[in-house]
C-alpha cells in the first residue's frame, strides 16, 4: 500500500509550510470550506473513519453529536500519546504538522468551532515547538486566523502542553487538565460533545484520526472505504517495538494478522529466539498467546476475542522474556499512572505490583495466584475511566496465557528464567518509579 | 529573591489566556514557564502564579503534585530521565539506569554534589522504537544502551562547561 498519512512525514523539509503546500497541503481544507459543514460531516461519516485513539468510535457520528444550538464549541486535539508501545502520533506531529493542522481546520469547520486546542504531552518538547512554528507560519499565510484560507470562517489554534500524566490522554482527564486542574477523569454522561471544555460542547479527536480527514476530503469517502476491512477502513499506523529486529512505524491497512506484521515488517525476533507473545494495542491490550498469533489486527477481529486494537502499539515478547517480570513492569506503569480517584483502580493496581514483585523475587505465597485472579475481577469495570480496564487486560491475559510461569515462580521460589536469558536483560526494575523530585 | 516572570513569558501566557474563558486554564502553561525560567517551581513562584491566575495555593499544590514534570526543588543542570517502561525495559533500560547510577555515583532520584546531574526514571517517553530512550533536559537520546552512557555524560559535561548551563 502506498503510504497516505506518512507519505511525506519522513521528509525533514515537510514541516516547512511552503514545502507542505507544494505537496498539496490545505487543498482538502479549501474543498471542505466550499462545502456546508453538514456535508463535511456526512462525507466523514460515510467514509467509515473510526477514531485512532483507542476506542475506534465512528468519527463523523461523534462530530454530529454537537447540539445544533450551542453558541460556543471547541475542538480538543488529543496529542497526549503516552500508552507504552505507542509512538505513531509523534511521527505525524513532528514530521507533517501541516497535515494535522489541515485536519484540525476541516474538523473545526465541520463542528463550527472557533478555537481548537492541541493538548500535547509535556515530554514531546520537539513536537510542541514544531507545532507552534507550523501554526505561526499558517497564521502568516492567512491559513489560520480571522479569514481561514480567504473565507469568512475564523479559527484560532493553540498548543497546550501536558506535564507528565498518562491519564490526560483519557478525553475527560484531558479536558480537566486543559482547564488547569489535576487530570482526573469526569463521570460520563454527559459526554464531552454535550458538555466538555469550559462546560461547552467539545469534540476530542486523536492526532492520527484528524490526519485521516484531509485524504478523505481529497479522494472521497468511497476511496477511503476501499482500504482494509469493511468495518475498519482506512490506513493505520502500526507501531512495533520490544524484542524485534526492525522496530518502527508501519502504515498499512488494518486486518493484517499479528504474526505476519511482526515477521514481515518487524523483522521477527532476534536470531535463534521464538515469539512468545504479541501485545497488539499498547500495554492496555491483552497479550496474544501463540494460538492467537493469526488474529487480524483490526477493531472488530480483536474485539471478538475480548481484546482490542487500541492504539495499535504492537509490543513483541520473545522467549527470553519472563512473563511475570514483563507484567510487573506493565502493572507498575498503571499503578504509577492511576489518578487515584477510584479505589479499585488505585488500590488494585498497587496491590498487583506488590504481589507480582514478590512472585518475581521468589517470595510468593500460595494465595498470590488466587489474589491476582480476584484483583482482576475487582479492578475491571469498577472505575470511572478505562485506565482500570486497561490495567486489568494485561493482568488477566498474562495470567491466562502464561499461567505455568506464575506457578513455577511460586513452586521454585525463584524466577525460572533467570540465568537462562540474555544476560542483564531480565533483572526486574526497582520498585520505586516516577519522577517526583 | 522574589520570582518574576520575564516579559516574554508574560506576553506568551497572556496570548494564551485570551482564548480561555477562565484564567485558571493557564495554570499548567504558567508553571511550565516558571520551570523554564527558574529550573524548578519555587514557593515564591507559586504565590506569583496564584495571584496572576486567581487560584488558591492549595489548588496549585494539588496540580504540582499530580503532574510528574514539575520539580519542587532545584535540580542539576542536566536532568537525566531514563524511560523504564516495557519496550525500553525489554531492550536493557535497567542496565542503562544502573550505569548512570554507577558513573554519576548517585541513586535514581538524586543530584550529584556538584549540581551537574539529576537522575530520574520516567514512565514511557513515547519513542519505543528507539529503546532504551533517555532525555536530558529537553533533548531526547535514542538507543542509549549501557555502553553509551559514559559518552553521553561526557557530552553533557562538555556542553554545560561551554554554556554555563545545559538548560534551554
Amino acid at each position: 500500500m502506498e503510504p497516505i498519512l506518512t507519505r511525506y512525514a519522513r521528509d525533514p523539509e515537510q514541516k516547512k509550510i511552503d514545502v507542505a503546500v507544494s505537496h498539496g497541503a490545505y487543498e482538502a481544507a479549501k474543498k471542505a470550506l466550499a462545502m456546508k459543514p453538514e456535508e463535511v460531516i456526512e462525507t466523514v461519516k460515510s467514509s467509515g473513519l473510526r477514531g485512532r485513539g483507542g476506542a475506534g468510535f465512528p468519527t463523523g457520528n461523534k462530530w454530529s453529536f454537537i447540539p445544533a444550538a450551542a453558541p460556543v464549541r471547541y475542538l480538543a486535539v488529543n496529542a497526549d500519546e503516552s500508552e507504552p508501545g505507542t509512538f505513531k502520533d509523534r511521527l505525524l506531529i513532528e514530521g507533517d504538522p501541516h497535515l494535522l493542522l489541515e485536519g484540525i481546520i476541516i474538523a473545526s469547520y465541520a463542528i463550527k468551532c472557533r478555537t481548537a486546542f492541541i493538548y500535547i504531552r509535556g515530554e514531546f518538547t520537539d513536537g510542541a515547538n514544531i507545532l507552534r512554528e507550523a501554526i505561526r507560519e499558517a497564521y502568516a499565510k492567512g491559513i489560520l486566523g480571522e479569514k481561514v484560507l480567504g473565507t469568512s470562517y475564523a479559527l484560532d489554534v493553540l498548543v497546550a502542553r501536558g506535564a507528565g500524566a498518562y491519564i490526560c490522554g483519557e478525553e475527560t482527564g484531558l479536558l480537566e487538565s486543559l482547564e488547569g486542574h489535576r487530570g482526573q477523569p469526569r463521570v460520563k454522561p454527559p459526554f464531552p460533545a454535550i458538555r466538555g471544555l469550559f462546560g461547552q460542547p467539545t469534540i476530542v479527536n486523536n492526532v492520527e484520526t484528524l490526519c485521516c480527514v484531509p485524504p478523505i476530503l481529497s479522494h472521497g469517502a468511497e476511496w477511503f472505504k476501499k482500504i482494509g476491512p469493511e468495518k475498519s477502513p482506512g490506513p493505520k499506523l502500526f507501531c512495533i517495538s520490544g524484542r524485534v529486529r526492525k522496530p518502527g512505524i508501519y502504515e498499512l491497512p488494518m486486518g493484517i494478522p499479528a504474526e505476519q506484521l511482526v515477521l514481515e515488517y518487524g523483522g521477527g525476533v532476534p536470531e535463534g529466539r521464538k515469539i512468545k507473545g504479541i501485545i497488539p494495542g499498547g500495554s492496555s491490550a491483552a497479550v496474544l498467546g501463540p494460538k492467537q498469533f493469526g488474529t487480524p489486527l483490526d477493531f472488530d477481529s480483536l474485539g471478538k476475542i475480548g481484546n482490542m486494537l487500541g492504539s495499535a502499539g504492537v509490543i513483541v515478547l520473545d522467549d527470553t522474556v519472563c512473563a511475570v517480570d514483563a507484567l510487573t513492569n506493565i502493572m507498575r506503569f498503571y499503578a504509577h499512572e492511576s489518578c487515584g480517584q477510584c479505589t479499585p483502580c488505585r488500590e488494585g493496581t498497587a496491590w498487583s505490583v506488590k504481589i507480582l514483585t514478590r512472585l518475581e523475587r521468589g517470595e510468593g505465597v500460595p494465595r498470590d495466584l488466587e489474589n491476582i485472579a480476584n484483583l482482576t475481577r475487582m479492578i475491571s469495570g469498577r472505575a470511572l475511566c478505562p485506565l482500570a480496564d486497561g490495567a486489568a487486560m494485561p493482568l488477566t491475559s498474562f495470567f491466562r496465557e502464561f499461567k505455568d510461569e506464575f506457578v513455577a515462580h511460586l513452586e521454585q521460589k525463584r524466577c525460572p528464567m533467570r540465568g537462562a536469558a540474555v544476560p542483564g536483560e531480565q533483572r526486574p526494575l526497582p520498585l520505586e518509579s516516577g519522577t517526583h523530585a | 529573591m522574589a520570582f518574576q516572570f520575564s516579559q516574554a513569558g508574560l506576553d506568551d501566557l497572556n496570548g494564551y489566556l485570551k482564548h480561555c474563558p477562565k484564567k485558571e486554564a493557564g495554570l499548567l502553561y504558567a508553571l511550565h514557564l516558571v520551570q523554564q525560567q527558574a529550573g524548578y517551581v519555587p514557593d515564591e513562584a507559586v504565590d506569583v502564579v496564584g495571584k496572576l491566575l486567581e487560584v488558591s495555593r492549595s489548588h496549585i499544590e494539588g496540580v504540582l503534585t499530580f503532574y510528574t514534570m514539575y520539580f519542587r526543588k532545584p535540580m542539576g543542570r542536566n536532568v537525566v530521565t531514563v524511560c523504564s517502561t516495557i519496550s525500553c525495559a525489554l531492550n536493557g533500560a535497567l542496565d542503562t539506569v544502573g550505569e548512570f547510577e554507577k558513573q554519576l555515583e548517585i541513586e535514581t532520584g538524586e543530584t550529584t554534589p556538584d549540581g551537574q546531574f539529576s537522575l530520574l526514571k520516567v514512565e514511557c517517553l513515547g519513542a519505543c522504537d528507539k529503546a532504551p530512550v533517555v532525555m536530558v533536559n529537553d533533548q531526547k537520546f535514542d538507543g542509549v544502551k549501557r555502553e553509551k552512557v559514559k559518552e553521553l555524560i561526557h557530552v553533557c559535561r562538555k556542553r554545560a562547561g561551554a554554556n554555563g548551563s545545559a538548560r534551554a
